[in-house]
């Protein structure tokens, strides 16, 4: 990942995709877990795998159970990338 | 009329010991059988978890001519060789004339049965045996034709509570007179990249890769996740008057069975493990026992930070004080459908000989679950015991033993 541009687009396609809700359906403030994203449990695992796996930073557990919004991850994420 | 059940005969093959009385032996000192996973390459399968109980590469060095490699998955291989263990510690010779094959019913589960037999299979013409390597029933099958069970012939797949189902069916067999003896407990062999990888994506397991041997630790508040295992459980049970007939000495009796369904989630247990208690509760009233009369629980206790907490919810709110609670996947994993029958043995066992096994790695106690687990053997006189178990799919299954 080049920059940090890159990396939230990247992000943000991984959402929409595991969770196969459109780019626009959902902003910084979204809650992972309300409508329209609805995630749960095995949702938030998968998103972790998938950002290991196509950005490179790993998610672990005690710290996946902390993030509530797409904004939290975003922060996470480009914080470590 | 309802017939007493007996438990006359015990088969164990497991990463402790190719044996009941070595796995025994093995469980009481407290030992582990985790370490890093040698059946595969780690590396090459990209699993984040590297640590199982393995069995040797020989996994049935007794009960070996039962064992037909081309026609058997190993899965199969591991409960006929139990299997034959079981039904001759029960004191049945060959051509016994106590062994009515009409009256004699195989009730063997699995969760993964042939799995990695389908794992290496895949992609390439199967060869004609294939599908009896692979087919979840043919552990039941293959063991009902070494020892020609002819009565009800069943594995029921019910994820890792399938073991239990497995037994609490044959149960059902006996006291409604489908059968006097049944051959029943629960067998998996689940080591494979598919196998540890289908886990390691949901970070079931525990990534303690450092000290495998430390990374099994149910209820233990350092836990992380559980350590897949292989291994099968069998048990004879028999009518009491059966058992008596033949001048058998029973090990334990099994008063009580209980089945329920969580409907809530594919994988996680329901809040405050409510499933699981009623599951007990249901086994309880089965039997005819009060909570109160339980001396001792044999848990499910996975090593998973959810399911042990959500357990010893379950036992908190059932019991007004809770039994000393043990759980051996802290010494020889988690074998899926063959755990709830290799503990069914292990519980049998403990009510005959009077001795609770210890919880291999418990040191930290977790106020997320707070109930008195057993860290070291105990010798203590069991009358009323319970064994616990739950799988995916959100079913539990749980069993009553008392003392014959």
């Amino acid at each position: 990942m080049s920059n940090a541009t890159d990396v939230v687009n990247r992000l943000e396609e991984i959402i929409a995709d595991r969770l196969r809700v459109d780019r626009d359906a959902f902003d910084e403030t979204t809650e992972f877990e309300a409508e329209p994203l609805d995630a749960e449990s095995l949702d938030m695992v998968e998103l972790a795998e998938a950002i290991e796996a196509e950005i490179g930073v790993h998610v672990p557990d005690d710290d996946l159970a902390e993030i509530e919004t797409v904004g939290d991850l975003r922060t996470y994420v480009t914080e470590r990338v | 009329m309802v017939r007493d059940v007996v438990v006359t005969g015990v088969g164990l093959v497991t990463p402790l010991g190719e044996t009941a009385d070595e796995t025994w032996r093995e469980l009481r000192s407290g030992v582990t059988a985790a370490d890093s996973i040698t059946r595969f390459d780690p590396d090459e399968a990209a699993v984040r978890s590297r640590i199982a109980c393995e069995i040797g590469d020989d996994p049935v060095a007794t009960g070996s001519e039962w064992v037909d490699e081309r026609a058997m998955g190993r899965y199969a291989e591991l409960a006929v060789a139990a299997a034959a263990e079981a039904i001759e510690d029960a004191g049945f010779e060959p051509d016994d004339p106590a062994w009515q094959s009409e009256r004699a019913a195989t009730s063997i589960a699995s969760a993964f049965a042939g799995l990695p037999e389908i794992e290496s299979a895949a992609g390439d013409r199967p060869s004609p045996r294939f599908l009896i390597t692979a087919l979840a029933n043919l552990a039941a099958g293959h063991v009902s034709m070494a020892f020609d069970l002819r009565g009800p012939n069943r594995s029921p797949a019910t994820a890792c509570a399938a073991g239990t189902h497995a037994i609490a069916d044959a149960v059902a067999d006996i006291r409604t007179g489908r059968a006097d003896v049944a051959v029943a407990g629960g067998t998996d062999a689940p080591i494979s990249p598919l196998g540890v990888g289908s886990f390691d994506a949901m970070r079931a397991l525990s990534t303690r890769n450092d000290e495998p041997e430390r990374a099994s630790r149910p209820f233990d508040a350092d836990r992380d996740g559980f350590v897949l295992a292989e291994g099968s459980g069998i048990l004879v049970l028999e009518a009491r008057d059966h058992a008596a007939e033949r001048g058998a000495k029973p090990y334990a009796a099994v008063t009580g069975t209980g089945l329920t369904g969580d409907a809530h989630h594919p994988t996680r247990p329901a809040e405050g493990g409510r499933g699981l208690r009623r599951c007990l509760e249901c086994a309880l009233t089965d039997a005819g026992r009060e909570s109160a009369a339980v001396d001792h629980v044999n848990a499910h206790g996975t090593s998973t930070p959810t399911g042990d907490a959500c357990e010893a919810d379950a036992l908190r709110t059932l019991f007004d004080t809770v039994p000393p609670v043990t759980s051996v996947k802290g010494s020889l994993g988690h074998t899926l459908g063959g755990a709830g029958a290799i503990e069914s043995a292990i519980l049998a066992r403990s009510i005959a000989e009077g001795t609770i096994p210890p919880t291999a790695n418990y040191e930290t106690p977790d106020p997320a679950c707070d109930v008195p687990v057993v860290a070291e053997t105990r010798e203590t006189a069991l009358e009323v015991a319970v064994t616990t178990s739950a799988g995916f799919g959100g079913t539990n299954g749980a069993l009553v033993f008392e003392h014959p």
